[in-house]
């Protein structure tokens, strides 16, 4: 993915103040990045403030108890405990659905195709060519021989077989789908987890805590040929942030829905205000 | 009315010069006035991505040439994508070009009437006809211009010259002039002693700003006056020649050479001096010597390109790009600082009063009333205009805007407009348009409508 | 419409003035339907006495506005709304608005001056002022310093093709060599023939050159006699034509000066001095008589001093042959300051001639002693590459052949800053503009053409073959171009005749080396070329379109003093 959150960032809210014409600012000082990102917690404050007025929704008025439902597609919402709440973003279907079941079909077929070979490499290797599959269940005349027929008669080697069989078994195991989450502790930090592609792999998971987090903050970046919207955590002492739900990148309201969230948890002197 | 404004070009901060503060001033200015405004410009370095300037502009630096470049696609049409992703976020009404030699510029210009927007283009420079880099620029121009809804150029000698270079109408193009922050072009505050005369020269050292005119009279100047002094900055491939000539002539002790200075040095160095020396050989516009005036300095200038606009007649002397008639000017203008008969200190106000963003953004937005209230034009249309440019050129132009439309619906295809976010727009500033801001309005109503009305007598 | 409308009213109107009556109906649609005056329409039929009234009404035309008898907007003559509309909307063109394709002439300009007098202030060229006027005004003064087409000269036919005959000259060589070089190794004729017959030649045109030195040396040394007494600056601009017309008279009065010999030597410039001199010798005349006489002689002096006269068997002219063979890249034979002959202290026509035989003599030996190796020397490269190459090499000799340009040497200065174009310069090759063809030495042609000849030449199986043809390519490559400047400009219709004789006699050993059919060709590119390259560039003078302006960088003057020193 070409994405690269270092170059890409510089704070929303940062760059309201002081941020002159002739100002070079440079997104890999992570100094300067501290000090914009500072500023930024008090403007969004600011912009509260002067937009109430104005019922512009801007920010942050929304509070955990709307964030638990989940309102917005493709975001789901778990608040196991009250300091406690994920946020996870999925292209997983839903259990049952047509795609759901195609996936599964397909990868029966695939495993089963494989199957099919191995048992025939196997009868192959125990009962020779003249009496195996291929007479009684084939029923293919000893004279022909078409050489396109090697693969079902089983004279393929293992090694073929092997890699085929191990391809299919990868195929099979691949989820079809991305799922991220975030996970917010209130008071201990938050956990970003992107699960992998396959079965077999364990999920990307990475524990922030609070004590390291700077800030979250939304902003844009260039991603390929498109622009897009990331929610993104600046980590002290750290040059590049880490970008939550890097793969999906999902939309702007999903984003500033867990942005809310996130921010009132790991931030505990934003709910009491 | 406000409107979503994007102004395209390859030149912007952090590359100094003039196009890139003219687009931030406007841009600022037009923020101003309730509209919103984004620029689009190519990555510097590792100036990346999106950022926010002071006002709440936005800024757009393009990464394409660095990490797509390896796709097959021509470069006519690469940057179609991104621009039509930041155009539909960002909810564009308006593409504002800035700079006929930038490739983003004229390709955002094409892209944006193929999507069906409003487009604008203002130049900056003055163009020959005769040389083959000329020619070519010009063919280009015309291609991207003869279906831009309206042209502003910097001065009338550049409107000139931008409807001979692109065939347009004239009455598609407004000349608008540059400005200045007049706040930071102040003069000294103790004039330098008349006794003795300084004279500033602060230009890019190219062959095309009269270095030569330069390296021919300064030492004639300090041969003919006792206590003249020259302040020359700037850097360029001419600066040997400078060098030489002061080394030829011994002048070591009368001219002094600074080197590079950064645009918020200029006044500096410039108050340091009574006479701004400019002799330059073709100059859309001039900038430097509003700002020489602003500053408080006599200003001796060729009289070349758009120089003789740009001035009233008691700030300057003017001289033919000779070196006999400039040596003369700078005598008289020398006499004339030293018997007291100009009063360079009282030009800031006067120059306050002609020119300043805020009227260039109010003009800007005029033009932009203009051609929002324009059709947009049908594809076939354009076609025939384009068919138009010329015998193979024609051609080739119908060519480029039909894969470009095409290039449009494939995109509607691949990433769905429902698909793309829509921006939050920094919160506007309360618009204030006061009615009638200009004397123009003011006494005459009928010609505001008159000029809208024109707009649209030519679609 | 409303006349018969309102035709019950008919007595109420009687009471009107006849004369008014009569101007409404002398004007056939009625400017006013006052309901009043209508009525007698129905009557006008009879009342109508046209003729004598008609200047009459055309007066009272004027009356209706001021008739308080309420005349609707709507009954006014529809030609006058629209001006008014005019007025109003002015700046902005509705009447012409020019489109983008007549960009150029605005006829739109009534109306903008109508603007402008019912204005106080007056529009003004200025950005520093404010003015009254949308920034997309355009004012009639628009465009007005624009200028197309300054230095245009329309070119004539014949000189045109006259112009041409130095090219077709150079390609006929190349044609009758590359003939000879077929005929000699399929063995159609004996390469001593060639030889011969070119050797032969090459005499007969040295004694002419020789001829002609001789004249020279003495109108020059009558003119250095004659120059105190000449007045200066007197022009002898008439004579620039003199190139193209053709022109005979006495050998002294030959000389075609060109223009650019007029803005050099404007110092020397005596009438006498311009006739008596041809114009190949002028400048650098100019520049002897200016006191460089030594310096010319240190120029000459690189090449041993018996270069200095022509060559007797073998070569018209030595120094040139000598140069090119020792020293190529310094032999400039054509800046004309070094030109060879006539130096300033003139030897005895004897000793010339004898000198001229010793380096014909030295080189026909050199020549022959190398025969063997040059015949060996491509021996084991292929044939493909032999004919590649040397067709390359022809192609080089071509585009960098010295057209007879660099006379003026200072030509291209005043080309340059005046936009003014060569007499012959629009015929350069193309690849080889002026600048291009000052640096490259003239040599570059000669050199080519000699390798060609040389590569060539390992094809044939003979020493004496190869002895034969690398002669002729030093005669007719090395020696003829130098006679053939010389005598074109010396005389036109010798000029025109050689070129002729050239064309026939290459057409004719194409014909009798290969077949009739390229020599067909030949003749058809001869004239193509010729011809019709020159009626096409006349057609296409008609698009020729320059636009000079303000816009363009201005070009800056300086004072000679400064630059002199």
């Amino acid at each position: 993915m070409g994405f690269s959150p270092n170059t890409t960032v510089s704070c929303v809210a940062a760059s309201i103040p002081t941020f002159c014409f002739g100002l070079n600012f440079s997104a890999t000082n992570i100094q300067q990045q501290l000090c914009f990102t500072r500023a930024g917690k008090t403007c969004g404050r600011l912009l509260e403030a002067t937009q109430k007025g104005r019922k512009l929704n801007f920010w942050m008025e929304q509070e955990k108890e709307a964030a638990q439902k989940p309102v917005l597609p493709g975001l789901r919402v778990r608040n196991p405990t009250p300091s406690t709440i994920e946020y996870t973003v999925t292209t997983r279907p839903e259990k049952w659905s047509r795609r759901f079941t195609t996936t599964l079909v397909l990868k029966a077929i695939v495993l089963g195709i494989i199957l099919f070979f191995i048992l025939l490499k196997q009868d192959y290797c125990d009962n020779g060519l003249q009496d195996g599959l291929r007479n009684s269940v084939l029923n293919l005349k000893p004279d022909i021989r078409p050489r396109h027929l090697d693969l079902l008669r089983g004279k393929v080697h293992w090694y073929y077989l092997a890699l085929l069989g191990f391809s299919g078994i990868w195929i099979a195991s691949l989820r079809g789908y991305t799922e991220e989450s975030l996970l917010v502790l209130r008071g201990l930090g938050v956990q970003v987890t992107t699960s992998s592609s396959s079965y077999f792999v364990k999920a990307n998971t990475r524990f922030i805590p609070t004590s390291t987090i700077q800030d979250i903050f939304i902003h844009e970046g260039f991603v390929g040929f498109e622009v897009r919207f990331y929610l993104a955590i600046v980590i002290r002492d750290e040059s590049e942030v880490v970008v939550v739900f890097p793969k999906l990148l999902p939309r702007r309201e999903i984003l500033e829905n867990v942005w809310r969230g996130s921010r009132s948890l790991y931030e505990p002197e934003v709910k009491a205000q | 009315m406000s409107y979503n404004i994007a102004m395209v070009s390859d030149f912007f901060f952090p590359q100094p010069g003039g196009v890139e503060s003219h687009i931030y001033q406007v841009s600022s200015k037009l923020v101003d006035r309730g509209h919103k405004v984004v620029i689009i410009t190519h990555s510097y370095g590792d100036r990346t991505g999106v950022r926010y300037l002071a006002n709440g502009i936005k800024v757009y630096y393009v990464p394409f040439w660095v990490v797509y470049r390896e796709s097959a696609l021509p470069t006519v049409f690469s940057f179609f994508p991104i621009l039509r992703q930041i155009v539909l976020r960002e909810r564009i009404d308006i593409v504002h070009g800035h700079g006929s030699l930038s490739a983003f510029c004229q390709e955002g210009l094409l892209h944006a009437k193929t999507m069906g927007l409003k487009t604008c283009f203002t130049d900056h420079s003055l163009f020959g006809f005769a040389d083959a880099a000329s020619i070519l620029t010009n063919k280009l121009l015309k291609f991207t211009l003869s279906d831009v809804d309206h042209v502003i150029c910097v001065s009338h000698t550049c409107k000139e010259n931008t409807v001979l270079r692109a065939a347009l109408d004239p009455f598609t193009v407004s000349a608008i002039p540059n400005a200045l922050v007049s706040k930071d072009f102040r003069p000294a505050d103790s004039p330098p002693p008349p006794s003795t005369i300084t004279i500033v020269v602060i230009s890019r050292l190219f062959p095309n700003k009269g270095c030569d005119l330069l390296v021919a009279t300064i030492p004639r100047i300090c041969a003919q006056h006792e206590n003249v002094r020259f302040i020359i900055g700037g850097s360029g491939p001419k600066a040997i020649d400078l060098e030489q000539m002061i080394e030829k002539n011994v002048l070591q002790d009368r001219v002094e050479m600074l080197g590079p200075i950064r645009h918020e040095d200029v006044r500096n160095v410039m108050i340091r001096g009574q006479i701004y020396l400019h002799a330059s050989l073709t100059e859309a516009f001039g900038t430097v010597i509003v700002e020489a005036a602003s500053c408080g300095l006599y200003v001796v200038c060729t009289q070349v390109g758009g120089i003789p606009e740009v001035l009233p007649s008691e700030m300057t002397i003017f001289a033919k790009p000779e070196e006999d008639d400039l040596v003369t000017a700078t005598s008289r203008a020398i006499h004339a600082i030293k018997s007291g008969t100009v009063r360079p200190e009282m030009f800031h106000d006067q120059i306050r009063q002609m020119y300043s963003w805020t009227d260039v953004a109010e003009r800007t937005e005029k033009v932009y009333d203009g051609i929002m209230r324009l059709r947009s034009s049908r594809l076939i249309d354009r076609l025939k205009r384009y068919y138009g440019c010329g015998v193979w050129a024609g051609k080739l132009f119908v060519l480029c805007a039909v894969i470009d439309y095409l290039l449009m619906m494939f995109l509607e295809f691949w990433w769905p407009r429902r698909n793309i976010d829509v921006a939050r727009d920094w919160p506007r500033k309360r618009v204030i348009r006061k009615e009638s801001p200009s004397q123009t309005d003011a006494e005459d109503p009928e010609e505001r409508n008159g000029w809208v009305s024109d707009m649209q007598d030519q679609e | 419409m409303a006349l018969t409308l309102s035709s019950t009213d008919s007595p109420v109107s009687s009471g009107f003035d006849r004369s008014q009556r009569l101007s409404i109906s002398s004007s056939k649609p009625p400017p006013l339907s006052n309901g009043i005056k209508a009525p007698d329409t129905s009557r006008n039929g009879h009342l109508h006495h046209p003729k004598g009234l008609k200047q009459y009404s055309s007066t009272l035309l004027e009356i209706p506005p001021i008739q308080p008898g309420a005349p609707s907007a709507s009954s006014r003559s529809p030609s006058r709304s629209p001006k008014e509309k005019n007025e109003y909307n002015l700046p902005t063109i509705l009447t012409e608005g020019p489109s983008p394709t007549t960009a150029f002439s605005y006829s739109g300009r009534g109306t903008i001056k109508e603007a402008r007098s019912r204005r106080r202030k007056p529009w003004r060229k200025l950005m520093w002022v404010k003015q009254n006027f949308p920034d997309n005004y355009t004012d009639a003064t628009f465009l007005e310093s624009l200028q197309r087409n300054v230095n245009f000269r329309a070119y004539d036919f014949w000189p045109l093709v006259y112009d041409t005959t130095v090219i077709i000259q150079h390609l006929s060589t190349v044609v009758i060599f590359v003939c000879a070089f077929i005929a000699i190794s399929v063995g159609k004729v004996e390469p001593a023939y060639v030889a011969g017959g070119s050797t032969i030649l090459t005499i007969l045109g040295w004694l002419i050159w020789d001829d002609w030195n001789e004249e020279e040396q003495n109108l020059l040394t009558k003119a250095q006699q004659a120059i105190p007494s000449i007045s200066r600056g007197e022009s002898s601009g008439e004579e620039e034509e003199s190139v193209a017309r053709p022109k005979k008279q006495s050998p002294g009065n030959l000389g075609g000066t060109k223009e650019g010999q007029d803005s050099t030597d404007t110092r020397i410039r005596g009438t006498k001095l311009s006739t008596a001199r041809s114009a190949s010798l002028s400048p650098k005349k100019s520049s002897r008589e200016s006191g460089l006489r030594p310096s010319v002689d240190t120029a000459l002096s690189m090449t041993p001093p018996s270069n200095l006269d022509p060559i007797k068997e073998n070569g018209q002219l030595g120094p040139p042959l000598a140069r090119s063979l020792t020293a190529p890249a310094s032999s400039s034979s054509t800046n004309t300051p070094t030109r060879p002959p006539s130096p300033p202290p003139p030897p005895s026509r004897a000793n010339r001639r004898l000198s001229t035989l010793k380096s014909a003599l030295l080189i026909y030996s050199t020549l022959l002693g190398l025969s063997p190796i040059l015949k060996s020397l491509t021996r084991t490269t292929t044939s493909d590459s032999i004919w590649a190459l040397s067709s390359w090499l022809f192609l080089v000799n071509l585009l960098c052949f010295d057209y007879g340009l660099s006379e003026g040497d200072t030509e291209v200065k005043r080309g340059a800053d005046g936009g003014v174009l060569l007499p012959h310069g629009s015929l350069g090759p193309p690849g080889v503009g002026n600048s291009l063809r000052r640096k490259l030495p003239t040599s570059l042609s000669t050199t080519t053409a000699l390798a060609a000849s040389v590569v060539l030449a390992s094809r044939l199986t003979e020493t004496a073959d190869v002895f034969s043809l690398l002669l002729f390519s030093i005669q007719i490559f090395g020696l003829f171009p130098l006679f053939r400047r010389r005598l074109r400009h010396l005389s036109s219709v010798l000029h025109v005749s050689l070129t002729s004789a050239l064309i026939l006699f290459a057409g004719a050993s194409l014909h009798y080396v290969v077949n009739w059919q390229w020599s067909m060709m030949w003749f058809g590119m001869v004239l193509g070329g010729g011809g019709g390259a020159a009626w096409v560039l006349m057609g296409m003078q008609r698009y020729k379109n320059e636009i000079r302006g303000p816009w363009d960088p201005a070009r800056p003057v300086f004072s000679r003093r400064q630059w002199a020193d």
